[in-house]
């Protein structure tokens, strides 16, 4: 999962800094993840800078524990198949009429990822180059990633172009299943950021992702209803997925203490899922060493022409995967930066190079299908990070 | 394509760089509040968790490696 965006401005390497973070993510899916990561990133010349990462993930969920949702109506017509995964559990069927099982006690995380990445940037004829390597680690995926990008300024700096390729090779072995399967990632990406005047910065996104092999998601088994039976079946992903998405964004400087984001993006791809997002973002300046930002964002998502809110046959394709429905989620971001100065009273700001970061994002979507495992339409969901930035 | 549009977007960006800010006026771009990604690390998490809860992805900014995230 490792991110990160873009690798500073042309003609510049990174600055030195190292960044811890504890972000923490929650919603009413009974889905907690709390995830440190440390990144350090040191220049090792007047043209090279080199990047280092750490990441874990501490996922804990109850369709990974085994604990099934109370179901006691009789309009219930599925089998909910609980499946355990990093504990290595048995499989769980529970019967048509729903009801609750005993999962036996958690004795840790449900799941625990690793992932470790390293870079590379370059100072090359005019422009930058970095090459980044990624491999993550769990009980039922490895993922190792090549990504890089360059990016070049033309017109006295006022254009910058940035070219971007990265290449997964992911391997998927459902703990539930006896098998391995490759899933292989390859997405090219263009921007083109132009500073239009002193208060207006604009970009310009695309990227084009190609997905083969295997796509499904194993955990999500698909109810087929015969009947007064029904019938629980693996899910059928198409095995290949092209991924098409162009998006524009503005800053606008509005006073001197304060500025404006504005951003759209269409995405469209090859299983007939297409989409609209919408965003806005307010910063502003409290004072020399705070800054507080305000964002919001609406997303609106058609279906995938494989996707059936029930299936009463077995299809060529199949699946009982959410996120492939049509849906709309909106999203509130908070932020606060607090920056150190050198004559501040407070000693843990008493440093200009350190800076202090705390994030709140309050995340709600509404799917037009119930999810299979607890049968809700509206995800709620928190997003928190505590993170210091140092630069040496 | 229903999106054919954005595309000349770009051409129109290019031209508008014939009226070019000099470095001399360029100190307020460089204050933080007008960077898209001041902190990319922390905005390629967040987009991370929206990809894993939405259908779609791309065009971001943010570049990821691969999860098995449900």
């Amino acid at each position: 999962m490792m991110a990160w965006g873009s690798p500073g401005n042309a003609q510049e390497l990174p600055a030195d800094e190292i960044t811890i973070n504890i972000s923490s993510y929650f919603d009413n899916f009974d889905v907690q993840i709390v995830y440190p990561n440390l990144a350090l990133t040191r220049k090792v010349s007047e043209t090279t800078s080199l990047t280092g990462r750490y990441l874990v993930d501490v996922v804990s969920a109850a369709s990974i524990r085994g604990e099934a949702p109370e179901t006691g109506s009789d309009e219930v017509r599925r089998i909910v198949n609980v499946v355990t995964s990093a504990s290595g559990r048995s499989r769980t069927v529970v019967s048509q009429s729903g009801g609750r099982i005993a999962a036996p006690p958690p004795t840790g995380p449900d799941d625990l990822r690793h992932e470790f990445g390293v870079g590379m940037a370059q100072l090359v004829g005019g422009g930058t180059v970095s090459v980044n390597g990624i491999y993550g680690v769990e009980n039922d995926y490895a993922s190792t990633t090549l990504a890089g990008t360059f990016s070049r300024a033309f017109a006295k700096k006022n254009t910058t172009i940035q070219l971007g390729l990265v290449r997964s090779w992911d391997e998927v072995f459902p703990a539930t299943k006896n098998w391995r399967r490759d899933k292989n990632v390859a997405t090219y990406s263009a921007s083109l950021t132009q500073i239009l005047s002193t208060l207006l910065v604009a970009q310009f996104l695309a990227s084009y992702s190609n997905n083969t092999g295997h796509l499904s998601d194993d955990y999500q088994l698909v109810p087929i209803a015969r009947g007064d039976t029904t019938a629980v079946l693996d899910p059928l992903h198409p095995t290949t997925r092209s991924r098409k998405a162009v998006g524009t964004r503005f800053k606008i400087r509005v006073d001197r203490h304060s500025s404006l984001q504005l951003g759209y993006r269409y995405y469209n791809d090859s299983w007939e899922v297409d989409s609209h997002t919408f965003s806005f973002n307010y910063q502003r300046h409290l004072s020399p060493i705070a800054k507080v930002s305000l964002g919001l964002r609406t997303y609106l998502q058609g279906r995938a022409f494989f996707f059936q809110p029930e299936y009463t046959e077995e299809q060529t394709f199949m699946t009982a995967d959410i996120k492939l429905d049509s849906s709309f989620s909106n999203e509130l971001q908070l932020g606060l930066s607090l920056h150190g100065r050198e004559d501040h009273y407070f000693p843990l700001l008493k440093n200009e190079d350190v800076e202090y970061n705390v994030g709140l994002n309050i995340y709600q979507r509404h799917t037009d299908t119930p999810y299979w495992f607890n049968g809700k339409q509206d995800l709620r969901a928190g997003y928190f990070n505590i993170g210091v930035r140092y630069k040496f | 394509m229903k999106y054919r549009f954005i595309l000349i977007l770009p051409f129109f960006f290019l031209s508008a760089g014939c009226a070019t800010v000099q470095p001399w006026e360029r100190e307020g771009l460089a204050d933080p509040i007008m960077q898209f990604d001041e902190n990319p690390i922390d905005a390629g998490v967040k987009e991370h968790h929206i990809d894993y809860r939405e259908g779609s992805a791309g065009a971001t900014g943010a570049q990821a490696g691969g999860c098995g995230c449900g």
